[in-house]
């Protein structure tokens, strides 16, 4: 019945905070799957719902945070488990937390604690996981940490956060995160806190991890230069939306939703001559003013169609083998209904 | 000094002392700025480009004085008779310069004080410059500055909290505008924004140095931004300019193996080119500026570094074979080796 060659199945997951301003949608209605061994960008502006998609999967959604609907389907050899049904306190998602999905943060200063070295903030996780002695652990652990290419891994394995450099923290996060092998590594903005050189060299470390270890990645920025570099599939979201999804070259050359297409006739490119790049109208509506009824990007739009786009949500329509978009400008029958 | 010159900075240092316990030992010095040097022309755009605690916005801040230079000289072409040096003035006269240079920050949400509204924020200089008399009339001012920047004058009394990142940096922007200065230094004006509000916000510096005829100093690490920004780019490294030149040469055809890694480091939004690229990782870290490495401070990080290197420091010259396009690289293999740009 389930496919058994993707490894996450998202199905219409809606994540909604709740506060007396009223409900915030963070995220709304997001389908994908992904398969081992491949890697997916989600990519979109702040607010976008990127970072509560990340959470809702490891079930770390903030408590005036719920998940009100979808089913997020993990397969673990063959036994599948909706990780919605779970008790984002108990022991079922814990042994999947760390174990089979691992996640690594933005901030490397505030994602280790200051207090425990790094050393045993690694072993804490294989020795939780894998029942191994200490000493055992430790060995894995510095294993773990001349894999992520630390230097003097036996030093630095009894390091605190802040003796090491920004680039080093990453790595150590990095070491952290894959110590029990996961099968799902999610990355939620891993180098936008760094220098370009340390990004390179982090991407090209995770790069190379997911190879060799045959993970799924899921990579979370704003970045498209890094979307670009690294990803096989993208899906793009706008205010807790996905609005267009496909495989990299689909997005990057043949992009149809206006606001893909906006994003990335916006960004300056490195390569190629000089060209006048061209900002997408306004800016993201604060969460609480979010048009509803209608297409939610209609007020930025440059093909707004009156008389359609301000009248119905557009779904999700797919246009080619593995790209989905959600504008009506692609929708026929739509077209039809209102001509 | 040319008179089209505007700004001519000459072996400029910033030193740090480290000091330890009450009676202030010195433990060393941290070189933040190491000498250097280089000039904006009229109505120009330099960019400096370097990763964190290279200098760059110590540079920026040198030049406005906001912090005091160790040595150097800066010329500052104010009023078309006589350059100053910044340096060498005195309390008084820096207000003078101040009118003529102002600063953007990269956060616009530290940079504006919460507790003002928009026409305070943006009319402060006004006021202490003593440029208008009454209210009205710097209500007047300030609404002209804020449709100047593309906000609606109806939310001067506004407070920052009211708007968002973008809407912030271009208040940011109107009141380094008021005074109508001829310089602007922009310290990564636009890192903290979304991708599409950037865009908005560097094609509005463009208008506006187009139609004042400004000049910008733009500190950025971003080097697509900086390349769509600026006509001339400083690469800095640890201190110290390591290259220099016209943003084309500088992404065809660098002169120096740090540029060339900054360059092969870059993400690039072209799916297509990925498997074409070789990515050049670079060893070790940036070097601590407290402690640099002996020679040339790049050379443990240097995939082609000589023993030449490890002893001897080597000197910012220019390598241009035509004249009229000074290419300045700081490395004793530039016109031996061919280093890598951004393929097309």
């Amino acid at each position: 019945m389930q496919d058994n060659s993707s490894l996450l199945k998202v199905k219409d997951l809606r994540t909604y905070f709740f506060s007396r301003e009223g409900t915030l949608k963070a995220v709304d209605g997001i389908s994908f799957s992904i398969k081992r061994g491949k890697t997916m960008g989600i990519a979109g502006e702040s607010g976008c719902g990127k970072s509560v998609t990340a959470q809702s999967i490891l079930r770390l959604v903030p408590k005036n945070g719920r998940i009100v609907n979808g089913e997020i389907l993990l397969n673990l050899d063959g036994r599948v488990v909706d990780l919605i049904k779970l008790n984002p306190e108990g022991k079922k998602i814990r042994g999947i937390r760390g174990k089979e999905i691992s996640m690594i943060f933005q901030e490397p200063m505030t994602s280790f604690s200051p207090v425990y070295t790094v050393g045993d903030q690694i072993m804490e996780i294989i020795k939780l996981h894998q029942n191994s002695t200490p000493k055992e652990a430790r060995k894995r652990a510095i294993n773990m940490l001349k894999k992520v290419g630390m230097p003097n891994p036996f030093q630095t394995i009894d390091a605190y956060p802040f003796n090491l450099s920004g680039g080093m923290r990453q790595r150590a996060m990095v070491a952290m995160a894959l110590s029990c092998h996961p099968s799902l590594l999610i990355a939620d903005e891993p180098t936008t806190a760094v220098d370009v050189t340390i990004q390179a060299e982090v991407l090209e470390l995770i790069k190379g991890l997911q190879q060799q270890l045959n993970m799924a990645l899921i990579i979370i920025t704003h970045d498209l230069g890094v979307i670009a570099e690294l990803t096989d599939n993208v899906l793009i979201m706008y205010l807790g939306k996905d609005i267009e999804y496909g495989s990299v070259e689909q997005i990057f050359y043949n992009s149809k939703h206006p606001y893909t297409k906006g994003l990335l006739a916006s960004i300056p490119r490195i390569s190629g001559s000089k060209q006048k790049i061209k900002p997408i109208a306004g800016v993201v509506p604060s969460p609480y003013e979010v048009p509803t009824g209608c297409c939610l990007f209609r007020p930025r739009c440059s093909e707004f169609m009156s008389g359609i786009c301000d009248k119905k949500e557009p779904s999700l329509v797919e246009i080619e083998e593995g790209h989905q978009v959600r504008c009506f400008l692609y929708a026929k029958e739509t077209s039809s209904e209102h001509g | 000094m040319d008179n089209n010159i505007l700004l001519n900075v000459n072996n400029l240092c910033k030193y740090f002392v480290r000091t330890k316990g009450f009676m202030r030992k010195v433990l060393g010095t941290v070189k933040a700025v190491d000498r250097i040097s280089f000039y904006i022309k009229k109505g120009e755009t330099l960019g400096l480009v370097g990763e964190s605690g290279c200098g760059k916005t110590t540079t920026g801040k040198c030049i406005l004085r906001a912090i005091e230079p160790t040595s150097g000289s800066i010329y500052f072409n104010m009023n078309e008779v006589n350059p100053v040096d910044i340096t060498s003035l005195d309390n008084h006269q820096i207000k003078e310069v101040h009118r003529h240079i102002r600063m953007i920050f990269q956060d616009p949400y530290s940079s504006l004080n919460p507790r003002m509204p928009v026409v305070d924020i943006v009319g402060e200089p006004l006021r202490i410059n003593r440029v208008v008399a009454k209210r009205g009339e710097l209500e007047e001012r300030v609404a002209g500055l804020l449709q100047m920047v593309q906000l609606d004058p109806a939310y001067m009394r506004r407070y920052p909290h009211a708007f968002s990142g973008g809407q912030r940096q271009r208040i940011a922007i109107a009141r380094a505008l008021a005074l109508q200065p001829e310089f602007i230094v922009a310290d990564e004006p636009v890192s903290a924004l979304d991708a599409s509000v950037q865009t908005q916000i560097l094609n509005l510096l463009e208008e506006l140095q187009e139609r004042f005829n400004l000049s910008y100093l733009f500190i950025a690490h971003n080097l697509a931004v900086v390349k769509y920004m600026c006509d001339r780019i400083a690469i800095m490294y640890v201190g110290k300019i390591v290259e220099l030149a016209d943003t084309e040469k500088i992404f065809s055809a660098p002169k120096h193996p740090y540029t060339e890694a900054l360059l092969s480091a870059a993400p690039n939004p072209e799916p297509r080119l990925r498997d074409k690229k070789r990515r050049i990782v670079l060893k070790g870290e940036v070097a601590d500026p407290a402690n640099p490495p002996s020679g040339c401070y790049f050379h443990p990080r240097c995939r082609y570094s000589r023993n030449i290197c490890r002893h001897e420091e080597p000197s910012l010259v220019n390598i241009a074979r035509d004249a009229d396009s000074a290419h300045y690289s700081a490395c004793h293999f530039s016109h031996k080796l061919k280093f890598a740009g951004v393929e097309h």
